[in-house]
């Protein structure tokens, strides 16, 4: 599949310190691409960049083979940035909003009418489009700032961690809608400090801390990095006897078994797989459980297994 | 072009919905212009008050006579100062307690023969302490008079003494020839002259409410074109500059955009100014439409690029917010938007000329009260449309390099 943008040794010093350094990565076309880092890591500097907001300080960034570089207005013609900051105007009304962007854009005439009302129902708030933007709540507020980035049709949309502040039901909502714009072809930059939104949109992930890319591939190759214990918790109302340990190491094929008291805690290849046979086992001792936990190597996990720190420090 | 227009036509829009602006930019120069036109009108008439008095002539010679029908009947004066004659002195002072007159003059008996043969005499000016500046007026008339008197008493002294000295005249002739000598001296000139000359001859003198209209309207624009530069920063602080970068607009087109927010802005309240104070007011703006227009956007220009200018030099919208006012009250005052400019003393009218707000003000006033058209205010355009090119530039500059480029 052809590569809708490549990244190459991309870097970018402020005062001498280098906030992005030398990042290389490729888009294909129709992916969804996920930059993930903690606050800090470089991702809004590389969103940036690749939007020609601030050049370069080395290295060049191609979309659809144009330089960033050398040619920024045909840049900016083929991607739609959605900032993390609410660019809006909250006096006008949603309408206003997306008309003024639309005609930003060079939209013009009945193309920019139709272009506003579609992208109005993608984020649906066709009802409310004609309250001023400081009358909605911060979900729909970043619904319209998406909006906004949809509105030239571009080739490659770039969003920078664009459900910060909102509420857990909207952010379903919105992530929801940039996965079926995934699925009806439409390119995605994403960045984000949430795992999760990364795993639940992305195919693709690049893993950046302190300006570098430190992983990248796909959710699968990435967890393998991790290392490949699952870690099964499991708290129990009866006691557990020391002497229990090696038959339920026998029984989950690993000898990274803790027991203490009330909880046993084991790692192991294949969690889903044993888990059933170690609650027969307890039953068979007449130990009751109060709770299993199942815990599977994420990016979280992968993050912490790479730089030693959590992705929210 | 297109989007230079589209980001202009947004930012007005978002001024208009927006109340406070209201408030500043239209609301208060209208009220000012109302407030001041109404309690300033008495100082903008051609006569700014008039002064009763009441005058108790004892004397009735040469010398009573100059300062009641040459002094106080001067062409200057006649109008200003309304005498009473009254038969007492008692009578001035019934007058002045009830505070009829604000001042009583008294001259007394062979003032004139007095002074004729160098003996001391007086005049009494009675003043009403209520009626202070009005009193303050008459005395000092009264003691110019006397000051003029007292210069020719001494001149003719010195000469009958040398004429006498040296033989050429004899003592009994003096008395007979002294009226003679006093009338040639006063066929001479006038005893007091005030300076009729002003820097400027207008046709008319203006009225307050129209002179408040063109100073105050003149001012509001800075405001105006002040919160037009604000919505540089406005931008910044809300992202949509950084937004509007992302999108297929070049650095010109997002600068020319922003400059024709603030012109745009200030013009529509300009303009609604002078149409709300034809209608409402009653102000003539003058008959030339065309002159009307052409000082508008002149003016309009020179303080756009003030604004541009001053959005340069400062740092942050609570800056501007702060210096802004300041600058355009100071303009404001210092430019002739309270008191005509032509009337500062020598080295502040000079400083006014510095001003966009003096050039504006003289070239709506030739338009209302010179009727001279548009040919009569090209000097005023002229050095409106050169400051707003000096302006624009550095500030443009200055914007420039420290980036509407958006840091």
């Amino acid at each position: 599949m052809m590569n809708i943008i490549e990244v190459k040794e991309l870097t970018k010093v402020y005062s001498g310190r280098k906030a992005v350094d030398s990042i290389s990565f490729e888009i294909k076309k129709g992916e969804a691409f996920g930059l993930l880092g903690p606050n800090g890591a470089g991702k809004t500097t590389t969103i940036s960049m690749l939007s020609c907001l601030i050049p370069p300080t080395s290295g060049d960034a191609h979309i659809e083979e144009k330089s960033i570089i050398k040619e920024p207005i045909e840049v900016k013609k083929r991607i739609g940035v959605v900032p993390q900051d609410i660019a809006l105007y909250p006096t006008l009304s949603a309408k206003e909003n997306l008309f003024f962007w639309g005609e930003m854009y060079g939209l013009s005439g009945r193309r920019l009418k139709e272009k506003v009302d579609e992208v109005l129902q993608v984020v649906g708030l066709t009802e409310r489009s004609k309250d001023r933007i400081n009358k909605y709540s911060g979900g729909m507020k970043r619904r319209i700032n998406i909006a906004v980035g949809l509105l030239p049709s571009p080739k490659l949309l770039v969003l920078d961690e664009p459900t910060v502040g909102v509420d857990p039901q909207s952010r379903t909502n919105i992530l929801e809608s940039l996965k079926k714009l995934n699925k009806d072809g439409l390119t995605i930059l994403y960045t984000s400090h949430y795992m999760e939104e990364v795993e639940f949109l992305c195919d693709r992930v690049a893993v950046m801390d302190l300006g570098s890319i430190i992983a990248q591939g796909t959710q699968n190759e990435l967890r393998l990095l991790a290392g490949k214990m699952d870690s099964l918790k499991i708290a129990t109302i009866d006691e557990v006897k020391e002497n229990l340990g090696e038959t339920i190491k026998k029984v989950s094929e690993t000898d990274e078994v803790k027991i203490a008291d009330r909880a046993i805690e084991i790692l192991t290849l294949q969690g889903r797989k044993v888990l059933p046979k170690i609650i027969e086992l307890l039953g068979n001792n007449s130990i009751r459980i109060k709770s299993v936990e199942v815990e599977e190597p994420n990016l979280e996990s992968l993050f912490l297994h790479l730089t030693g720190k959590e992705l929210r420090d | 072009m297109r989007k230079i227009f589209l980001i202009g036509i947004k930012d007005v829009k978002i001024r208009a919905r927006d109340s406070s602006s209201f408030i500043m930019l239209l609301a208060m120069p209208l009220l000012l212009i109302l407030v001041l036109g109404m309690v300033f009108q008495p100082l903008w008439t051609s006569t700014p008050f008039t002064i009763d008095i009441a005058v108790f002539d004892e004397d009735g010679g040469e010398f009573s006579k100059i300062l009641l029908e040459e002094v106080f009947g001067s062409e200057q004066l006649k109008n200003m100062i309304k005498i009473k004659y009254v038969d007492s002195e008692e009578e001035i002072i019934n007058e002045v307690n009830k505070g009829k007159i604000a001042a009583g003059v008294i001259i007394g008996e062979e003032f004139s023969q007095a002074i004729m043969i160098g003996e001391n005499t007086r005049i009494k000016v009675l003043g009403d302490p209520e009626q202070i500046i009005k009193a303050g007026v008459i005395k000092n008339i009264v003691e110019a008079f006397t000051l003029e008197v007292l210069k020719r008493r001494i001149i003719l002294g010195t000469s009958m003494g040398i004429l006498v000295a040296k033989n050429l005249i004899n003592p009994a002739e003096i008395q007979r020839l002294i009226p003679v000598w006093l009338s040639e001296i006063e066929n001479i000139g006038k005893l007091i002259q005030v300076d009729k000359k002003t820097e400027k001859r207008m046709d008319k003198n203006p009225l307050a409410m129209e002179y408040y209209a063109v100073g105050m309207g003149v001012m509001y624009i800075l405001f105006a074109t002040n919160a037009g530069a604000e919505t540089i920063f406005q931008e910044r602080r809300n992202k949509t500059l950084e937004r509007i970068k992302t999108a297929p607009v070049s650095e010109r087109e997002i600068l020319g955009g922003k400059l024709f927010g603030i012109f745009l802005i200030a013009l529509l309240q300009f303009v609604m100014i002078v149409f709300f104070t034809r209608i409402f007011y009653r102000v003539n703006w003058g008959d030339s439409i065309l002159g009307i227009i052409i000082m508008t956007l002149s003016s309009v220009l020179a303080f756009s690029g003030l604004s541009t200018l001053l959005a340069s030099l400062t740092k942050s919208e609570e800056q501007i917010g702060n210096i802004g006012p300041a600058l355009a009250m100071i303009f404001g005052f210092m430019g002739g938007g309270m008191w005509p400019a032509s009337n500062f003393p020598g080295w502040l009218n000079m400083v006014s000329k510095f001003t966009p707000n003096r050039w504006a003000i003289d070239g709506f006033l030739k338009l209302m009260y010179q009727g001279g058209g548009v040919v009569s205010i090209i000097p005023e355009v002229f050095v409106l449309l050169f400051m707003a090119a000096v302006f624009f530039s550095l500030g443009v500059f200055r914007l420039r390099a420290k980036g509407v480029k958006i840091d």
